[in-house]
Formats: structure tokens, C-alpha cells, sequence
């Protein structure tokens, strides 16, 4: 369905649509729509055409898009805060450190450009609330992020916006754009990026405080291999933020990522988890445990199965295997040793 | 949509747009509270999903002009918008009202 309005609001660069990572909220459920692995893009009422010649090109479900970012200063087109909001409108925003902006419950500024009325900077509130609405009940900060992108495939002077709220994004977004500008000599304007879903394994709580790696469908901005060829050179484009040499394939990269907790991710029981489940083929999936194969429970597991001390099972998969893997492989591998 | 005093309401269509299209809010009488009044675009109508303030409005709107001939410039040279034929003397003569 089109987003209504959107190319009214009078902007020379006109915003045609929207590109998201969940399904669309059930206004039954309060909650929001299940994240996908794919983009969802909802174009503009009126942008039909552009609605149709972007899905010649990408299909209904692309999680590859190609991009340029319209300028060169990140924070022209990156924006990435900490929002509440009530009542339709915003009510707060802040950085984490200071509030930026605050309305009272009665709709009055109470801090406006970073300031307060006595001229003081306001802390980020540490318990993440910016105020209570009409029937009291608290309103929490969120992270938002919006990047806006043009799509060169639908040739048009108009950007999308890259709409997330996950913690994960944000910091890739932020760090991938730092990176691509110190880069590329403060240069990102017209660069040919794909945005792109890439499998990440992020740790997050159970409801029972213990903490469990899921897989969630990250952003990734990487720039075309192509253009980073003949930009850097072969050797030096391998060097890239999240190159991996392939022109728009699945996406399918699992990492394992140290995070902590995603605020926006909803604590749901283990039967809930959206990531148990395939996306694609709706079957479900076990979900991953990464273990260090040096770490504690894997030396003694090993030391258990070879009847040894556990110094010397250390010693024997130091010769064997490196790193992290998924638990379920190391013990694989050890009963086939 | 929530519904709103009377008070809150007229702040609301004084301050704010329309965070869809960034039209003109009005306010209609919530039919199950007559104290209650709902602030909806009037264009959007019932599918007035928020507000932004006019102040936010008019500075992107103010912006997005300098966006726009960067955009173009952007796009022209790499390719992806082709770039005008160049102006004959005539026309810019023309043009300039000579």
C-alpha cells in the first residue's frame, strides 16, 4: 500500500518512499511487525511508476539495493537518535549523553536547541524516560535511525529513507559511514554502495536473564566491488568495511558479533523468537550457541570425551581447531575425532 | 488517534502539520467524548498518522532547495540524470529579457 502524502510536503529534493526491515505492524497486536531478511520499500502515493520500475529491477523482496548518498557531511543525510513519542507528535529526542529537545505533558518546550529555560544542558535521563502521557504511563526513548538514499536504478533527483530502530544498525550505519569518508578522503557523495540484510548473530536476553545468540537480518552499507576495484585497487578494496568481493548476492554471512542488548529487540519467550524461524521458508531453525573451542566448557567437554587432563585436551584442539565455532559442530567434530 | 482538550487541540493545529504531507490540521469534535477533540490533517483525514511542528516543516523545506541543486549536480555527473544541452547565445539573451 502507498504512503499517502509523502510527495506534498512542497520538497524541491522530494522524499518517493520508504525502505524498511519489518512487516507491516498488525494494528491488532501491539507490537511491532516481524522483522524480515528482506527490504521492505513502500513508495509514495503517486509514485506508482517508480514503485514499478524498482520492482523490474529488485522484485518484491530485494536484500540488496543499489545507492549513492547525496552528500558528503554524514549528518545531512544520517540521522540517529534517541526519540519518544505520544500523542502523534515528538516529544524528546537526545543523543544518550544530553537532551536536544523536550516537551512538557502540556506540549511546552522545556528544552529547546540542547538548552533548558535556565540555559542548562539537560543529562539524558538514566532511567530512558522523557515524560508521561495523557493516562500517566511512562514514554521511553527509542533509538531511531533515517538515512536518506537515491536509488540511481529509478534515475530521479529524490531520495528513499532507510528507516531503522535497532541499536546494531545504528552503529554499523554510523561506523560504516565514518569508515567509507576517512576512506575515500572525506568524499561519500556519489559513491556506488549496496545496502544490503546480512545475517548477524546478536546475544540477547531471555526472560530468565540468561542471554541467548540469535540471528537478526543487520543493515550493511558496502560499497561496489566493482567501483572499489577501480577505485583502490584489488588489494586495497578487500581492505573495505564488509567487502566481500561478490556483486548482490543472498547476503547470507553469518558473524558472530558481540552486542549487548538491543532495547528495541522485544524480550519474547524462546517459543516466540521470530529468529527460530526461517523467514524464507517458514520451517523452524535451532537456534545457534557459539562456543570458543579454548574456552571452559569446550576444554573439559573435550578432556571428558578423550579421558585426559583438561591441559592436555587444551593442548590437542589448539592443534586442531581455532576460534569460535557453533557448539553443536565442535561437538560433531570431537566424537569424530 | 488519540483525542485531546480543547486546549491541547488548538495548540496542535497552531503549532503542527501533518507529519505525512505536512498540510493543515483541523480540529473534529471526538463523538464519544464532546469535552474531547481529534486533530486531523485535512487532506490525510482519518489517516492522519502524527504531527511534526512548522517550525521542522518550513526549515526542510528551506533546506531541501540547496539539497536539490546539489542532487541534480551529483547525479549529472556520474551519469545517472543527463545533463542539459548547452544554452545557445540567443536563448540565455532571451532568457535574461534582452
Amino acid at each position: 500500500m502507498p504512503i499517502k502524502g509523502l510527495t506534498d510536503r512542497g520538497l524541491a529534493l522530494p522524499e518517493i518512499g520508504q525502505i524498511r526491515k519489518g512487516a507491516k505492524k498488525d494494528p491488532s497486536a501491539n507490537r511491532p511487525g516481524a522483522d524480515l531478511t528482506y527490504f521492505r520499500v513502500e513508495f509514495a502515493e503517486g509514485e506508482e511508476k517508480a514503485a514499478a520500475q524498482f520492482a523490474q529491477v529488485y522484485g518484491q523482496k530485494p536484500n540488496a539495493i543499489r545507492v549513492i548518498l547525496p552528500f558528503n557531511e554524514i549528518e545531512r543525510m544520517w540521522d540517529a537518535w534517541k526519540e519518544a513519542y505520544t500523542a502523534g507528535r515528538m516529544v524528546a529526542r537526545s543523543d544518550g549523553e544530553y537532551v536536544s529537545y523536550m516537551l512538557d505533558n502540556k506540549g511546552e518546550i522545556v528544552v529547546h536547541n540542547w538548552l533548558d529555560k535556565n540555559g542548562n544542558k539537560m543529562p539524558h535521563p538514566q532511567d530512558n524516560v522523557a515524560g508521561y502521557d495523557y493516562k500517566n504511563n511512562p514514554v521511553k526513548f527509542k533509538n531511531t535511525g533515517r538515512l536518506k538514499v537515491i536509488v540511481p536504478d529509478l534515475s530521479r533527483a529524490a531520495y528513499l529513507t532507510v528507516m531503522t530502530t535497532s541499536t546494531h544498525d545504528i552503529g554499523n550505519i554510523s561506523d560504516q559511514l565514518g569508515a567509507f569518508k576517512e576512506l575515500n578522503h572525506g568524499q561519500l557523495a556519489g559513491i556506488p554502495f549496496i545496502l544490503r540484510r546480512r545475517a548477524k548473530l546478536v546475544s540477547m536476553p531471555k526472560p530468565d536473564g540468561t542471554r541467548v545468540r540469535v540471528r537478526k537480518f543487520l543493515i550493511s552499507i558496502e560499497v561496489d566491488p566493482e567501483w572499489a576495484k577501480a577505485k583502490f585497487g584489488e588489494l586495497n578494496a578487500l581492505a573495505l568495511p564488509d567487502f566481500d568481493g561478490k556483486l548482490l548476492t543472498s547476503g547470507e554471512d553469518i558473524q558472530d558479533v558481540e552486542t549487548e542488548y538491543d532495547e528495541d529487540d522485544e524480550i519474547v519467550s524462546e517459543a516466540e523468537q521470530p529468529e527460530t524461524v526461517n523467514q524464507d521458508t517458514g520451517e523452524a531453525e535451532q537456534s545457534i550457541e557459539i562456543i570458543q573451542v579454548l574456552g571452559d566448557w569446550a576444554v573439559n567437554e573435550a578432556a571428558k570425551h578423550w579421558n585426559t587432563e583438561p591441559s592436555d585436551a587444551a593442548k590437542s584442539i589448539a592443534k586442531k581447531w581455532h576460534g569460535k565455532m557453533d557448539k553443536r559442530e565442535f561437538l560433531e567434530l570431537l566424537h569424530t575425532s | 488517534m488519540e483525542s485531546f482538550d480543547l486546549v491541547y487541540a488548538s495548540e496542535t493545529v497552531n503549532k503542527y502539520v501533518c507529519s505525512a504531507c505536512w498540510g493543515d490540521l483541523e480540529t473534529v469534535r471526538d463523538p464519544r467524548d464532546v469535552t474531547k477533540y481529534f486533530v486531523l490533517c485535512r487532506k490525510c483525514k482519518d489517516e492522519t498518522r502524527g504531527y511534526v511542528t512548522k517550525f521542522y516543516a518550513n526549515r526542510r523545506r528551506g533546506e531541501s532547495e540547496s539539497e536539490k541543486l546539489e542532487a541534480v549536480k551529483l547525479l549529472q555527473s556520474i551519469g545517472v540524470l543527463e545533463k542539459p544541452a548547452p544554452k545557445s547565445i540567443e536563448q540565455l539573451k532571451n532568457e535574461l529579457g534582452f
